[in-house]
């Protein structure tokens, strides 16, 4: 059984719209440009696609963050991304601690005033002292302390 | 290449698709003066078919619980890979989808194309942008945000001016007096199924009588 398939018969002497040959080159040109736009255009759709159906990040697999204790000096304060949020840790008289940067007023990320060792709070004034306390300001909690241990002289909040 | 020709072949053999493709696709005549404009209208069912493929990759996550509705799609455009830009887009073709449909029935409206034979073309076309509008007013909730929950309160306040009924039909699309995870409920199940259902069977209405009377020749 056979279809007729006019396209398929051998296209010897073509000749474009005004009568001039077509070169291979030409159209070959053509097939690789129309190709790569083609390839392109599917391919900024399926990776989208694809990697929506990856397994998404759950905040368990957030990698642990270390910090050589060496690189801590007392009395400042450093931030630190942990599984999605802002850690901020302190070297105090006592040791490092963490807390959770978030104010716990309305959530901003509270900033630490080396000159007074403190935390305060740019959004509504909160003043947490450097144990995370409650100073002033509208907070009835103190910051969430995070925990974390010391390995060989590195801080690991995991 | 080969290989997609071998595959295409063999196809082509058994059903006889190249005749099909001709007439249908690369042979088939529109008039010369079908101008740019003539594009609206599968611009807008191209957008339809974006909505319905993101708002099923969409479904993996979303949950149509006053609890976990706003998690959920947070969940979305901050943990999931790309879903971000899947949001993103169901968001924004929502709106694009409108403009098109508007876009489209100007141009009918404007060349008069709407009469005789194709006056059912027009009411079924006029039933589509309603329910395309309904559609983006019912997804705006799903997300459960402060706008979300104001815009619905308002949009479902309009019928109490309808004299006599109005309250009741209020208190019918909120599923009771206020809007609440009834509403989020009945919202969800028009937004993902029912209307999707029946706005393709509109579609394929319209498409059908457009085979039939063709496209239209401008004078
Ligand atoms: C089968 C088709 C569809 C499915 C399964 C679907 C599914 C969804 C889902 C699960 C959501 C909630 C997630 C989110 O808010 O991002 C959503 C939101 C939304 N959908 Fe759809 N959808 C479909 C078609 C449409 C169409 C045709 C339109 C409009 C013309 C539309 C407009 C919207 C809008 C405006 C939102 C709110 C997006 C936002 O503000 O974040 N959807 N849809
Ligand atoms: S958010 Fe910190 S004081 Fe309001």
């Amino acid at each position: 059984m056979s279809h007729e398939h006019p396209h398929h018969h051998d296209h010897g002497h073509e000749h474009d719209a005004s009568g001039e040959p077509v070169s291979g080159a030409r159209r070959r040109f053509c097939q690789v440009c129309i190709g790569s736009a083609t390839a392109i255009t599917v391919g900024t759709v399926v990776y989208p696609i694809v990697a929506f159906l990856k397994l998404p990040l759950r905040l368990g697999d957030a990698k642990p963050v270390e910090i050589p204790l060496d690189r801590l000096s007392p009395g400042q304060a450093y931030y630190a991304d942990f599984q999605g949020q802002q850690v901020i840790v302190v070297m105090t008289e006592a040791g490092p601690r963490v807390f959770d940067a978030a104010c716990t007023h309305l959530g901003c990320n509270v900033v630490w005033d080396t000159a007074h060792s403190n935390f305060h709070c740019p959004c509504h004034g909160a003043v947490f002292s450097g144990e995370g306390k409650v100073v002033s300001g509208p907070v009835s909690s103190p910051l969430r302390e995070i925990p974390f241990e010391i390995k060989n002289g590195v801080l690991v909040i995991a | 290449m080969r290989v997609i020709r071998l595959i295409y072949g063999w196809i082509d053999e058994r059903f006889a698709t190249t005749p099909l493709l001709e007439k249908n696709v690369t042979k088939k005549m529109v008039p010369r003066t079908l101008s740019w404009a003539g594009c609206f209208g599968g611009l807008a069912f191209f957008t339809f078919l974006v909505q319905v493929f993101t708002g099923m990759l969409l479904l993996m996550y979303y949950k149509p619980h006053p609890e976990a509705a706003w998690d959920s799609v947070t969940f979305i455009k901050s943990n999931v890979t790309m879903g971000w830009l899947v949001q993103r887009i169901h968001a924004v073709a929502a709106n694009l989808m409108i403009a098109l449909v508007l876009m489209h029935m100007a141009r009918i409206a404007y060349y008069k194309i709407y009469r005789k034979p194709r006056e059912l073309h027009w009411v079924s076309g006029v039933c589509l942008l309603l329910f395309t509008t309904i559609m983006a007013f019912t997804g705006y909730l799903l997300p459960w945000t402060q706008l979300s929950y104001w815009g619905a309160k308002v949009g479902t306040e309009i019928p109490s001016a309808i004299p006599i009924v109005g309250q009741d039909i209020v208190e019918w699309v909120r599923r009771g007096k206020a809007i609440s995870g009834e509403t989020l409920g009945f919202f969800f199940s028009l937004h993902i199924w029912i209307l999707p259902a029946v706005m393709s069977a509109f579609m394929g209405l319209h498409f059908v009588m457009i085979r039939r009377t063709g496209i239209s020749k401008p004078l």
